[in-house]
């Protein structure tokens, strides 16, 4: 994508490039004039003026056209004359004006370097203003690593595109040297002088003139060149040592940030269960202290380690509410820990009905139970290979005494998901779309503060579940909303999730 | 803006860095200057000694003046040089010691990155942007000052290189003259 400084930058190039082939098609045009103009004088003195013929000129090649025709007037002698118009096109300063010739040299360069100077400054003040921000915690870190990739992104593009432009600069400074350079409109006006003066006195002898003439006239031979072409040479040379020396590090810059964050001690060991679980870069390193497990496949489900229900692929059978109800306590009371009530891992397979799994969480939330930790897998990239770790996202019931509704919801159906904020419209998303992650990730921070700039944060997302949603899809939605990772990256980068906390109705 | 300044602040060597390249810079541009307007003045000078009479005189102070006034030293003495741009080493050298900054700052940044604490890398970062933004533009500047001032320069001398043939052609009775033969005397 090309941004509107680059596009000014371009053209205003192109123009100038434009400006410089006019002006010397002007030039030329206005030489072959002054030529017939003075042929024509010669042939019928009576009937025009060389006056005329100079006034149609560039204002800089009139010194050195009086010079000539004062000669072929026969007021001076004609070959002193040619010498003077001769010296007299040298010592001229040439238009534009030494100052002015500066500016617009300045202004082009500038213009080359204004897709990676804009990009620079704005990088340095979002950089310094997220130093000076007295913010911490995983939320800022998040935000942190959002702006990192955003800035130094546009960065890279803003450098790209400076050099683009430099590459096209280089291309109209070489135009202007070889049709605009003093010594080459020089030569152009003492060929237009000759060809006048041979026009007017086809017998000349002018050996003063020719000697000087060959004097001013640019080299055509290969030396000029050599030095140049040595100076490309040697550039070109050392921009591929530079290239080649830095070609880790710029691999190393194009690929995905990776965060090695992840606790060991608290990567939970692979069990038998691990294989079924869903997999999103999402959830945070699962709670150090000792929680109920509840583990639902599509035949069971196995509460602290006792099998609770029996299933049919999944789906929860009639009366389970009351048996879950009777064992529930037991198991809860074992892992209670003083007043507070004991968290409960959930481990679902991803296939099961994402209704089942919440149905238990509820059943579990109204016999006691604290938050619940849905268990996810993470496959985390990094240079050794992925790394499989478990995570968990927190959910738990809306208590009777939360009058605050959270700042937004989350309603996953079989092939929507409506994001409803609590200030602001309702946008429904369809889950086949690619953007959908995206979009919802991008409303839940709007929503939740989750920003460095605002604080505190409110972490809750509200959460209903329609018919048919498998576990699989209801977690890839609420991972979604917690990954901190980018939402179109391919790998897990490592980054624990912002850390939401799902509330369902109770 | 004053979170970019306390970064800078904070990241003193980076700002020093960026304090002496602007100074570098402009002391680049400053020389290049005083050098066109001193050879100008020369240029001028021995033209005048030359048509005035004084060639002799002329082509000493020349010899004296060094390379940049070789050429018209040549010129002066009949055997015109061919056609060249005196001191052209000298304008690439002055314009490449504007850009040294430029180059000077980001390689100081990639070792200094791996040196600074974790909490001084974001601000050496700020200040790292902010300097060579600032130290691209100046350069920029004057990179293209030292360049044009040279080739105004060349232009000046070719230009009293001819005036001086042209004049050693003419003579003063209309019979050739050359300034190594003493007009007047």
């Amino acid at each position: 994508m090309i941004d509107t400084a680059t596009l000014v930058a371009a053209a205003l190039i192109g123009a100038y490039a434009v400006g410089v082939v006019l002006s010397v098609v002007r030039e030329r045009l206005a030489l072959a004039a002054f030529v017939r103009a003075i042929a024509r004088w010669a042939e019928r003195p009576t009937e025009s003026s060389p006056d005329e013929a100079i006034s149609g000129l560039p204002g800089d090649y009139h010194l050195a056209a009086t010079r000539l025709t004062d000669g072929l007037r026969g007021t001076a002698d004609l070959d002193e004359s040619m010498q003077a118009a001769v010296v007299a096109m040298a010592e001229l300063p040439l238009r534009p004006a030494a100052a002015f010739g500066v500016l617009i040299d300045v202004a082009l360069a500038l213009l080359v370097a204004l897709p990676c100077l804009g990009p620079c400054l704005g990088t340095a003040a979002e950089l310094a203003e997220a130093w000076a921000s007295p913010e911490r915690g995983p939320a800022r870190y998040a935000a942190d690593v959002a702006l990192a990739e955003r800035s130094f992104g546009g960065l890279a593009d803003g450098f790209a595109a400076s050099a683009a432009l430099a590459v096209a600069l280089s291309l109209v400074f070489a135009l202007r040297w070889w049709l605009s350079r003093p010594e080459a409109r020089e030569a152009r006006m003492l060929e237009t002088l000759l060809r006048a003066a041979l026009v007017a006195r086809p017998q000349l002898r002018a050996p003063g003139t020719a000697a000087l003439a060959r004097r001013a006239a640019p080299s055509l031979g290969w030396r000029p060149a050599l030095g140049p072409t040595l100076a490309f040479v040697v550039a070109a040379g050392l921009a591929w040592l530079v290239l080649v020396s830095t070609s880790e590090l710029r691999a190393a810059n194009a690929r995905p940030l990776r965060f090695d964050l992840w606790p060991e001690q608290r990567a939970a060991a692979p069990d038998s269960v691990r294989t079924f679980l869903p997999s999103h870069a999402a959830g945070r390193p699962l709670e150090s202290r000792a929680a109920v497990t509840l583990i639902v496949d599509e035949t069971s489900a196995v509460l602290a380690q006792r099998p609770v229900l029996r299933l049919d692929e999944g789906a929860l059978p009639v009366g389970w509410a009351e048996r879950v109800r009777s064992a529930a306590p037991s198991a809860l009371a074992r892992f209670r820990d003083g007043e507070a009530a004991p968290d409960v891992s959930v481990r679902g397979h991803r296939d099961v009905p994402g209704g089942t799994v919440l149905g238990l969480a509820r059943a579990l939330s109204r016999a006691g139970s604290g938050v619940l930790h849905l268990t996810l897998e993470r496959r985390i990239s990094g240079a050794a290979g992925a790394r499989a770790v478990q995570a968990s996202l927190r959910l738990r019931t809306r208590r009777a005494d939360e009058s605050i509704a959270p700042p937004i919801a989350l309603r996953v159906e079989r092939n929507t998901v409506r994001v409803e904020a609590r200030a602001g419209r309702a946008l429904e998303l369809s889950l086949s779309e690619a953007s959908w992650a995206r979009e919802v990730a991008a409303q839940v921070r709007a929503a939740t503060g989750i920003h460095p700039a605002v604080s505190p944060a409110d972490p809750r997302v509200g959460l209903e579940v329609g018919e048919g949603v498998s576990y699989d899809k209801l977690t890839a939605v609420l991972a979604a909303a917690d990954a901190a990772c980018p939402p179109d990256a391919t790998e897990d980068c490592g980054l624990p999730g912002l850390g939401l906390e799902f509330l369902l109705g109770g | 803006m004053s979170a970019v300044l306390d970064a800078l602040g904070a990241s003193l060597p980076t700002a020093t860095l960026l304090a002496a390249g602007l100074a570098v810079i402009f002391v680049s541009a400053t020389v290049a200057s005083l050098l066109y307007r001193t050879q100008l003045d020369r240029a001028a000078h021995l033209l005048g000694l030359a048509l005035g009479g004084q060639a002799h005189e002329a082509r000493v102070r020349a010899r004296r003046y060094g390379a940049a006034m070789a050429p018209l030293l040549a010129s002066l003495s009949g055997q015109p040089a061919p056609a060249g741009s005196p001191g052209r080493a000298q304008d690439l050298a002055l314009a490449f010691v504007c850009l040294v900054p430029t180059l000077a700052l980001p390689v100081y940044g990639l070792a200094a990155i791996r040196r600074v604490p974790t909490d001084q890398v974001l601000p050496l970062v700020v200040a790292l942007l902010v300097g060579f933004a600032a130290l691209l533009s100046a350069s920029t500047i004057g990179a293209t000052v030292v360049l044009h001032l040279g080739v105004r320069r060349s232009r000046a001398i070719r230009a009293a290189c001819l005036k001086a043939e042209a004049q050693a052609r003419r003579g003063r009775d209309g019979e050739p003259v050359r300034f190594d033969e003493e007009r007047g005397g």
